[in-house]
């Protein structure tokens, strides 16, 4: 990467009034606050006439954006953080767009301005009493509109939806299927150490979901050790250090890695995913795994969390920055749902079961019952069943918190300290003044 | 909420809250109003969330995403003058 130049390799789906939008070009700089919030999707924007800037980020922070300004007015954007260090810099001297923001600047007078195009409304008011779930409409309605937006960028795909045998993504292959049609369902099983695919109890219900609404499966599995073996990609392009966001991207990376290999040079598959659902319901809660624990979280009330976790998708690149590396192109259709999501009431989140009470009336004749009914799973920690996940086998092999961050320092060539600096709330380090200033 | 309104006594209602949440003893002869919480590794990512839902549920403010990164927003007195900010409309959280 060299100054004046973007380097933006992860692909941006942007929408305006529900349809997809074309390129935008230098004149677009001059886009209002206003006209940025009538777009939707994913999408981190670089546009420049001459010594001003516009940059965007998506609402949600899906897509990531860094840049660096340099002494003499040069000006280096990319998706990742690893270009700005392999052009020489610093951390030091990156900064993020944040989520739902645009900033404007211009390197010869130093004008600076970063504001805030949208916000999300998140409800913390009670259920209503006489229909508490009455938001559930909201959302089913959200999700079609959301698969049918995206049926156009899916002809003459390649098109793959990741399947885990959980709610989030059997509701996400199930639209897919009614909606857009054919495609070929894709999930991550460990193998055990001779290389043989343990038959877990996820896979069992994703083989049965595949026949049942008659889509192809392709199973991805890896070793433990083999698994290991992605961790300093997962770490460099998933730029994160944070033990959930590397366990999900550790298995993004194996499923990216062998859609690579399978597709060779023909176009970039799409991915669909049910990521995103689980911050949206504050769906999360820590894990113990041979007497550590893992996955930890603030200490708050869900219907207080989900704020937080939502705001937090404006760090971690676990799933379109790790697959953009492999050549991926991958769409959360839970994601461009947010603001369904988000005006769930807040007491809805604390009720036991609180998202499986929730989906289970926006999917309501669409979701299978064996799904709906099984207990939750958490993919990373494996399945009651104790078949193992990818907690287990990075947990195993001594790779704990430190070893991450020491890592991801080594990668970055930076400290602790600098690590500290980087990430505070769930958002990347971000400048409301000119850089240097 | 509190009644605390001058940037002393908010100050120890933040220093009260940081010392409990993350057991910090009294003794520690290196923590002060002016120690960097995050550099210093007393308050981690986790804990500056917590951190944020203490300061609006207990001052009634909305505490701005452009705090975050602020050179205030790093130890006791930064916050609680940040906090008297917010609180007298100075600083707003945009929305």
């Amino acid at each position: 990467m060299t100054g004046r130049e973007s380097s933006r390799q992860v692909t941006d789906f942007v929408w305006r009034d529900s349809a997809v939008t074309a390129p935008f070009g230098s004149a677009d700089i001059a886009m209002t606050d206003p006209a940025i919030n009538a777009l939707n999707g994913q999408f981190a924007l670089h546009l420049q006439s001459k010594t001003r800037h516009l940059l965007v980020r998506d609402p949600l922070g899906v897509n990531k954006l860094f840049f660096a300004i340099g002494p003499g007015g040069q000006v280096d954007v990319s998706n990742y953080l690893i270009d700005h260090v392999r052009a020489g810099r610093s951390l030091h001297e990156v900064w993020s767009v944040p989520s739902g923001h645009a900033l404007r600047f211009d390197t010869a007078s130093r004008d600076y301005r970063l504001t805030r195009y949208t916000g999300l409304a998140f409800n913390e008011a009670a259920a209503p009493a006489d229909d508490p779930y009455q938001c559930a409409a909201a959302i089913r309605s959200s999700l079609e509109a959301t698969i049918r937006q995206i049926r156009p960028l899916a002809e003459g795909r390649s098109l793959y939806v990741t399947m885990s045998g959980g709610l989030d993504s059997t509701t996400v292959s199930v639209l897919t299927r009614e909606i857009i049609g054919e495609f070929t369902g894709v999930t991550f099983t460990m193998a055990d150490s001779n290389g043989q695919v343990i038959e877990s109890e996820d896979l069992r219900y994703v083989r049965r979901l595949a026949k049942d609404i008659n889509v192809r499966l392709k199973v991805v599995s890896r070793t433990a050790k083999q698994l290991l073996e992605l961790l300093d990609p997962v770490l460099v392009y998933g730029q994160d250090w944070r033990d959930f966001n590397v366990h999900c991207g550790l298995v993004n990376a194996a499923i990216g890695f062998d859609l690579a290999r399978d597709l060779g040079t023909q176009s970039r598959p799409l991915l669909l995913t049910g990521d995103c659902a689980n911050e949206l319901t504050a769906d999360y809660t820590p894990v113990s795994y041979r007497g550590q624990t893992y996955y930890t979280l603030p200490d708050l009330p869900a219907g207080r969390l989900r704020r937080f976790l939502v705001t937090g998708l404006d760090t971690g690149d676990r799933e379109i920055g790790i697959y953009a590396h492999f050549g991926c192109d991958v769409l959360e259709p839970y994601a461009l749902c947010a603001p369904a999501f988000t005006q769930v009431p807040a007491t809805l989140l604390e009720v036991p079961q609180a998202k499986q009470k929730l989906m289970e009336r926006a999917v309501a004749g669409l979701v299978p019952a064996y799904i709906l009914a099984r207990p939750k799973v958490r993919a990373q920690s494996g399945s009651h069943d104790n078949s193992g996940g990818t907690l287990a086998a990075v947990a195993d092999a001594g790779v704990g918190s430190q070893e991450l961050s020491a890592r991801f320092c080594e990668l970055f060539q930076t400290d602790a300290r600098a690590l500290r600096g980087l990430i505070k709330a769930g958002m990347y380090r971000f400048s409301t003044q000119y850089p240097g200033n | 909420m509190t009644n605390a309104t001058t940037p002393t006594a908010i100050a120890e209602t933040v220093e009260a809250f940081i010392r409990r949440r993350f057991d910090i003893a009294e003794s520690d002869p290196y923590f002060s109003r002016q120690s960097n919480l995050w550099d210093e590794g007393y308050v981690d990512s986790l804990g500056m969330t917590e951190l944020i839902v203490f300061l609006e549920s207990t001052f009634a403010i909305q505490v701005p995403d452009t705090v975050l990164f602020s050179p205030q927003f790093t130890s006791i007195d930064g916050i609680a003058s940040l906090v008297e900010q917010v609180r007298d409309g100075k600083l707003v959280a945009s929305a």
